[in-house]
């Protein structure tokens, strides 16, 4: 069963699907999750999806709450380069919704702690979520702590406008304590006010979007070593320059920069028109992202997005058919800065004389959901597609053209007995890339070529593409009044692995213990 | 059913979207410039066809060769960078080497190289040995052990009296160099006329014949301790035998870490006479990772005589406290060899072409590795010795090697 997000954390969940989207963690075995009255509330309002705060007080009228805190391990033999082994995490989360007679509140808090052995590789918060990265390759202990905190009002003007406002903040901290050791802090804020005006059966909703978020990685050497540690810089499809980390190349240790900062604004609008309950929402933004500071910009990211949802509940007597569309189309490219330092009078200044696309990627998912519930019993289905095109030019005259296709199919059961809810999910996954490296002539003179993380790349694109089955089993207990114990655990198996044979297997278990408001 | 097909149409109108970006993407980055080669007055003749123009974007290591025409010109379609365009061209015993450094490329753009001619040199360097080693088994790095190799390449005996070594001022190749003017017209970075020799000016004793050095033979000289360096760290090198040369002042360079009194076997006479100090470090100044090395003899009087001409020491300008430098001329050079640090992009050429219209890369420090010169088999079948290549381009005549080649 696919995670439902709250309104306040939709946006997150939009960050974390294009991460998803374009990194090898896309098609990972689904967390097994016995759904809250909380989250049921949620679910019965689209609006809730997409990020029209104005929206929380359409459709639903009961208020909902819960908090829980959790603690998770798992066992990751098939994973990317840049993940644990064996992550252990432990958190806590509260959400609520809270309708009162002329406005409705929601917020959420969040709070968790990630413990990552023998870790290396990417050194970004989100790896892929930005078109160049950072590696490291000397494995060590990495500690993550991310903080949330969300909150939106809906309030209703008149007889038949609505408007309101929604703030999204999430902040992470990570550091890796063996050498190459660094520290990444990241930041993530989303404002966004709405309005919608409704009236009979029909509403239009209209919200602008504004995004900002950052972060910097900081690296240094405590120790000494037999020989000097090396960092890579990946600018897309695993082509980069791999040197001493110190080197300028990659951007770790530059004079006049603190560490490595990268950061991206964007600006957004969207539109929500609603009959019934038949739902339809278009968002898009546009985003401008850059790594360096002050005169030393390295690399400038532009990139559009737009998403799509669509939905609609139908009820039958006790039966309740929930269908919803979703589709999100996205484009980055990357260009990359020619610098270089002028010296005039004793000052040194930093001088860009242009730049050249090195990298583009365009994005398209689709999802198609339908679920049947009484209440007591839930079933969902899910199929979804994705297609990743992107393109790498590093280095004139080649031009690397890649092709990833991903599909998926899950199907989840929930049935609720007495004071004990059970779930069931299957997930199926699959995938397969083409890539094709030509030139665009053969008079250029070229007499050097691209380096590539060769290992990394064959790895991470397996992870990518492999075909794999997941289960999800969870069980949920209601054990005082409002309070509840919860088991999860999911399982993963990949086939027809070449690059990570004998590593084909996923697993995890999650405890939860939480109240339901 | 309208509902169904309306978002259908939207989706597919969205995955119509979701194709790939221009066939080219570096169409609208290219910029075709010209590039000619031209010959030194009396040479001009020497233009021909099939003459290898080189150009390297300084940030990203690709480069791009393509010949000439028949009049040495070039046109070179390039993405947007800084560019180092270089010509080498031998023909019999000349050889003809230029360089453009830091070109901000522009389309349309057209760039002369003047070429230099020289001919090959008696005395060469052989081998730098400045990055130092690790003090396996304890923890850390070694650099005092530093050493230069000179090697008599002619068929002549050479004498080694009054030669003169020199580090060249920025002593790393990433650092900003004082000394580079604008050129008004092309905006290009301009090198100085001369030579800017920083730390010391150093010259071998003797009275012009105490100091032969036979064909094929080579002449170390200590640029740190000439001592038995493999007593404490088995990785470095054993620099007390005879007849080997040191950088030795107990009153100029009085740090006795990188300039301990030499070994037992080093005589007085091979301490290297310290002519003027030219900073106030307590030790030599010899870049771990990308020197600019130079030996060099005076002409006319001595080098005494000339160090104490105003117009031949000056101020660094803008960093007076860095110390001075020594104008040495263009003429009096035997031989310079240009090190790139190889961890660095952003590596600047502080030879002008005529000195060396290349570089030697030296990829990581304290790892042992040395750059030695390649030894022509051909020529050294012939002449009998040793023969080495020499270009006046060090990037091909250098290549990085593992280990010191004074290690046991």
């Amino acid at each position: 069963m696919k995670a439902k997000y709250s309104h306040c954390m939709n946006r997150l969940a939009g960050l974390v699907a294009m991460a998803l989207v374009a990194t090898p963690v896309l098609l990972e075995a689904q967390e097994s999750r016995v759904m809250s009255p909380y989250e049921r509330t949620v679910r019965e309002n689209f609006w809730l999806e997409m990020s029209n705060p104005a929206g929380i007080r359409q459709d639903t009228t009961l208020s909902a709450a819960y908090a829980e805190l959790y603690g998770k391990g798992a066992y990751n033999a098939f994973r990317t380069m840049s993940e644990s082994a064996n992550p252990w995490t432990a958190g806590a989360k509260a959400e609520a919704l809270v309708h009162m007679k002329r406005f409705s509140l929601a917020g959420s808090f969040s709070f968790s702690q990630e413990w990552m052995k023998n870790c290396c590789g990417s050194m970004a918060n989100v790896p892929g979520r930005y078109p160049v990265d950072v590696f490291e390759f000397t494995p060590g202990m990495k500690l993550r702590q991310t903080y949330g905190i969300a909150g939106s009002v809906s309030v209703d003007l008149a007889k038949c406008w609505r408007a309101g406002a929604v703030l999204d903040f999430r902040s992470s901290n990570c550091a890796k304590r063996k050498d190459i050791r660094y520290t990444d802090y990241s930041l993530d804020l989303e404002f966004s006010p709405g309005l919608v005006y409704h009236k009979g059966r029909l509403s239009f909703g209209f919200n602008y979007i504004f995004d900002k978020s950052g972060e910097t990685v900081t690296a240094e050497q405590v120790g000494s070593a037999e020989s000097s540690y090396y960092a890579f810089i990946n600018k897309g499809l695993c082509f980069g320059r791999q040197e001493i980390w110190t080197g300028n190349g990659v951007h770790l240790n530059e004079a006049g920069v603190s560490g490595f900062p990268i950061r991206e604004n964007s600006h957004g609008a969207g539109i929500q028109l609603q009959q019934d309950r038949l739902f339809f929402a278009l968002e898009y933004r546009h985003a401008s992202g850059l790594a360096g500071e002050k005169q030393s910009i390295w690399y400038r990211f532009p990139g559009d997005r737009i998403d799509l949802r669509a939905g609609d509940i139908i009820s039958s007597g006790k039966w309740s058919h929930r269908i919803a569309l979703g589709a999100s189309w996205m484009r980055q490219s990357n260009n990359e800065t020619v610098l270089d330092k002028v010296s005039e009078n004793g000052v040194t200044t930093t001088v860009e004389y242009g730049s050249n696309l090195i990298f583009r990627r365009t994005v398209l998912d689709a999802d198609l959901e339908y679920s049947l519930t009484d209440g007591l019993h839930t079933l969902d289905l899910t199929i979804g597609a994705e297609d990743e095109r992107t393109s790498a030019s590093q280095m004139f005259p080649y031009v690397v053209d890649q092709d990833i296709l991903g599909w998926h199919a899950d199907a989840g059961a929930t049935a609720q007995m007495g004071i004990v809810t059970l779930h069931l999910g299957l997930g199926y996954h699959g995938g397969g890339f083409t890539e094709n490296m030509r030139s665009t002539t053969e008079d250029s003179g070229v007499q050097t070529s691209l380096f590539r993380l060769e290992d990394w790349y064959r790895n991470d694109m397996e992870y990518r593409t492999a075909d794999r089955i997941s289960a999800a089993l969870a069980a949920r207990v209601m054990v005082y009044k409002g309070m509840y114990l919860q088991l999860d655990a999911d399982a993963l198996a990949a086939f027809g692995l070449k690059v990570m044979k004998g590593r084909s297997c996923r697993a995890g278990a999650c405890l939860r213990i939480g109240y339901d408001f | 059913m309208k509902k169904t097909l309306l978002i259908s149409f939207m989706v597919l109108c969205a995955a119509a979207c979701n194709v790939a970006g221009p066939a080219d993407p570096y169409a609208d980055n290219l910029c075709m410039v010209g590039v000619t080669a031209v010959f030194p007055d009396g040479y001009e003749d020497a233009v021909h066809e099939g003459i290898a123009i080189t150009a390297e974007d300084i940030s990203l290591g690709s480069r791009y060769t393509l010949p000439s025409d028949g009049q040495g010109h070039a046109e070179l379609m390039l993405p947007k960078g800084m560019y180092r365009f270089s010509v080498s061209d031998i023909q019999e015993d000349d050889i003809f080497n230029g360089t453009l450094d830091k070109v901000a490329v522009k389309a349309g753009g057209r760039y002369s190289i003047a070429l230099v001619r020289s001919r090959k040199g008696a005395l060469v360097v052989k081998e730098i040995y400045c990055g130092g080693c690790l003090k396996l088994p304890e923890q850390g790095n070694y650099q005092a052990d530093k050493y230069v190799i000179v090697h008599n390449n002619s068929l002549d005996v050479q004498y080694l009296d009054s030669l003169c070594i020199g580090s060249v001022y920025p002593y790393n190749a990433v650092s900003t160099n004082p000394f580079l003017s604008q050129d008004p017209d092309t905006g290009l970075d301009v090198l100085p006329d001369f030579v800017p020799i920083g730390a010391a000016v150093l010259r071998i004793g003797g009275d012009g014949t105490t100091f032969p050095i036979q064909p094929g033979e080579d002449a170390v000289i200590c640029i740190n301790g000439a001592v038995d360096h493999t007593v404490n760290y088995n990785l470095s090198v054993n620099l007390n035998r005879e007849d080997y040369f040191v950088v030795y002042s107990e009153t100029d360079f009085n740090n006795t870490q990188y300039h301990p009194a030499p070994g037992d076997k080093i005589r007085e006479d091979h301490h290297l006479i310290v002519v003027s100090k030219l900073s106030g470090a307590n030790a030599y100044v010899l870049s771990i990772n990308s020197p600019a090395f130079v030996i060099y003899k005076a002409r006319g009087k001595s080098i005494e005589e000339y160090c104490l001409q105003s117009d031949m020491v000056t101020d660094i300008p803008g960093a007076q406290s860095a110390g001075r430098v020594f104008h040495l001329p263009f003429e009096w050079v035997l031989d310079a060899v240009e090190v790139f640090d190889g961890s660095a992009s952003n590596n600047k050429k502080r030879f002008p072409s005529m000195l060396d219209s290349g570089y030697a890369t030296l990829s990581e420090s304290f790892l042992g590795h040395t750059l030695m010169r390649k030894v022509d088999e051909d020529l050294s079948r012939s002449m009998g010795f040793e023969y080495l290549s020499d270009t006046n381009n060090s990037s091909q005549d250098f290549y990085e090697s593992e280990v010191q080649s004074l290690h046991e």
